[in-house]
């Protein structure tokens, strides 16, 4: 009885929270103003951003050197969707990372720079990304092949890869200062408006750490407030089983579900993904293991693109990966194949797809 | 009596002799030689670094030098000094944590100013060429380690400690970057400079070392640096000819005088 009643409560209360998160724009609750630790700025101080983290994620890890600020996420939304970052002012970061993909490029397999370059990697999505600076064990964790690690310093390689935005660092901080309206903004933001790449990484980072997913189907499931069809359940069990899909080792059962390592999935390819990186031949072919949140926003799927659909995917996993080393203890340990029945695959199917946060695609906070 | 009397006079010529030998051995006074230099109060230390190839001053893509193995001309050439370090006659190393940025200009003179030396004698001096690790991995930095600055790569966090480049025979072009953390033997590529001090003699609150880069050695010394067979385009830190050509920056960095 008394343990009825605090399941009671507790639900009321999570329903609480998530038709706060819901129903309510993002507003800036009246906080004292904390101070931006940019460089040189001393006292100034901005209006702190209070950021509305989904029931089903953990704590919201906080910058200490780079805290939210109202002013500096406004900034960073508009130099996210701004062409002036390219050279030619042709492409902004939104262009290949679209909000309706989940911030993926429009179902592309490789963007094409703003001269039709084509690049070498799937456009990867971005939402919890303030999570991999949290989880991460190692300093490797932005980009296929874990070449950054922190959301500041992954802001420079798109804006100056020739296969991308293509445009110099001094060009873009020289049309941000000639600009008539990003001096005032980027005084309001960090204090000062002689602009400084600094600035540029610190306000576009802190917009991408406010892009939050979760409260999907399955979260709400685990948190016993939501059922799953028979099909998404016989799905959730081949997820859960080592002798069937035997997902949940890297893709770890959760609202991130991925372990934030880096692994061979084996497959073939002449990228050497992490290996390029640590110039350690071990860790050629290995990639960042990705989250299964938002899958049918983001195809295609892999470093590459290589598979398009997820039935493509479960059958990747099912018949198609090279099961001897370099690929992953993981996946060689099944050395015949995974052997799923066709209403398995479909099974595993449906339940990846109940991990699907549709506020991601429309968030308005989230947009231009 | 006489032979008391012999005593006496053998005793004090004993006394005497002792005497003058003790007087030998009285130390000199102290400072006489300082060995190095003497800062007095809040010392200022100059770097005035002359840039040449053998004895000429470098000019820019119009010149033509001549190494062991090719005919090269020089449009480019950019490294940090850092963290230049004094070492007290007491062993105890003075880091001044300075980051400056040297680009090149053969128009204007290279100076780097370190200030706020603690009064002392010091007998070496050592700067890193290159970024230190923990400035290196932490990024985000401005003033000469701003990645606008061009001496970062982007693709991986990571500053360029050393950047030289031009043409080489007819129609080639070199460029050599080296930076980031380790090279393939997992050692640091950012490169010590370390310059005795003790062949001269200064005393004041401000010095000026007169250093010179030379680039022939970096194409020769003292390990030849071949621009056809080997790297003539290094842009990332495990290129397998960044460690020969470490040795050969350290090796271009000599002192001339100290005023």
């Amino acid at each position: 009885m008394k343990k009825a009643s605090i399941l009671v409560i507790y639900s009321l209360l999570v329903f609480a929270i998530v038709s706060c998160q819901k129903d309510e724009p993002v507003l800036p609750i009246a906080r004292p103003p904390i101070e931006t630790p940019i460089d040189t700025i001393g006292t100034f101080k901005a209006t702190p951003y209070f950021i509305q983290v989904p029931f089903s994620l953990p704590a919201f890890p906080e910058q200490i050197l780079n805290p939210l600020t109202v002013e500096g996420v406004s900034l960073g939304r508009k130099l996210f969707f701004d062409k002036i970052l390219s050279r030619g002012e042709k492409q902004s970061c939104g262009s290949c990372h679209n909000q309706l993909f989940g911030f993926t490029d429009n179902g592309r397999q490789f963007s094409l720079g703003g001269d039709g370059q084509v690049g070498l990697r799937n456009s990867m999505p971005l939402f919890n990304l303030a999570y991999v600076e949290k989880f991460a064990k190692t300093n490797h964790r932005f980009f296929w092949d874990g070449s950054i690690p922190d959301l500041e310093n992954h802001v420079l390689a798109p804006i100056t890869n020739p296969l991308e935005m293509d445009e110099t660092l001094p060009n873009v901080i020289n049309k941000l200062r000639n600009s008539p309206i990003y001096p005032a903004l980027f005084k309001k933001a960090f204090g000062s408006d002689s602009i400084t790449t600094k600035m540029l990484m610190h306000a576009i980072a802190q917009f991408e750490r406010t892009i939050l997913s979760g409260g999907n189907r399955f979260d709400y499931y685990r948190a016993g407030l939501e059922t799953l069809s028979p099909q998404e359940k016989r799905g959730l069990d081949v997820f859960l089983s080592e002798e069937k899909g035997d997902c949940f080792h890297c893709h770890a059962v959760g609202p991130l579900t991925t372990d934030f390592s880096f692994r061979h999935n084996g497959h073939q390819t002449p990228d050497r993904g992490l290996g390029a990186i640590t110039n350690n031949s071990e860790d050629n072919g290995k990639f960042r293991v990705a989250s299964l949140s938002n899958l049918v926003f983001t195809a295609p799927y892999m470093h590459d693109g290589r598979l398009n659909t997820l039935e493509e995917v479960v059958e990747f996993y099912n018949s198609g990966a090279i099961r001897v080393p370099p690929a992953d203890p993981v996946i060689t340990k099944h050395s015949n194949g995974l052997q799923l029945t066709t209403e398995e695959k479909a099974d595993l199917v449906a339940f990846l797809k109940t991990m699907t946060d549709t506020a991601l695609v429309t968030n308005v906070n989230f947009k231009p | 009596m006489k032979s008391l009397k012999n005593v006496v006079i053998i005793l004090t010529l004993i006394s005497i002799t002792v005497g003058l030998v003790s007087c030998e051995k009285i130390p000199p006074m102290e400072n006489t030689t300082i060995r190095g230099i003497e800062f007095t109060s809040n010392g200022l230390l100059t770097f005035s670094i002359a840039h040449v190839f053998g004895n000429q001053a470098i000019a820019f893509d119009t010149t033509q030098y001549q190494t062991i193995t090719d005919t090269i001309k020089i449009s480019e050439l950019n490294y940090y000094v850092t963290n230049v370090t004094l070492t007290t006659e007491a062993n105890t190393k003075v880091n001044l944590k300075n980051y400056d940025l040297v680009s090149y200009n053969p128009n204007q003179p290279t100076n780097i100013i370190v200030s706020g030396i603690p009064a002392g004698k010091y007998k070496s001096v050592t700067f890193l060429v290159g970024v230190d690790s923990v400035r290196n991995s932490s990024g985000l930095q401005t003033g000469a380690l701003d990645p606008a600055n061009g001496m970062f790569w982007t693709w991986n966090t990571g500053y360029i400690f050393f950047k030289v480049r031009g043409r080489f025979g007819v129609t080639g072009s070199y460029g050599l970057d080296i930076g980031g953390n380790a090279d393939i033997n997992g050692a640091s590529n950012a490169m010590e400079v370390s310059f005795d001090l003790t062949p001269f003699n200064k005393t004041g609150n401000a010095a000026t070392l007169n250093v010179v880069f030379d680039v022939q050695k970096l194409f020769m010394s003292p390990n030849i640096y071949n621009l056809r067979t080997d790297s003539n385009q290094i842009h990332n830190a495990s290129n397998p000819f960044i460690p020969k050509l470490k040795q050969n920056i350290i090796n271009s960095f000599s002192i001339q005088s100290l005023q």
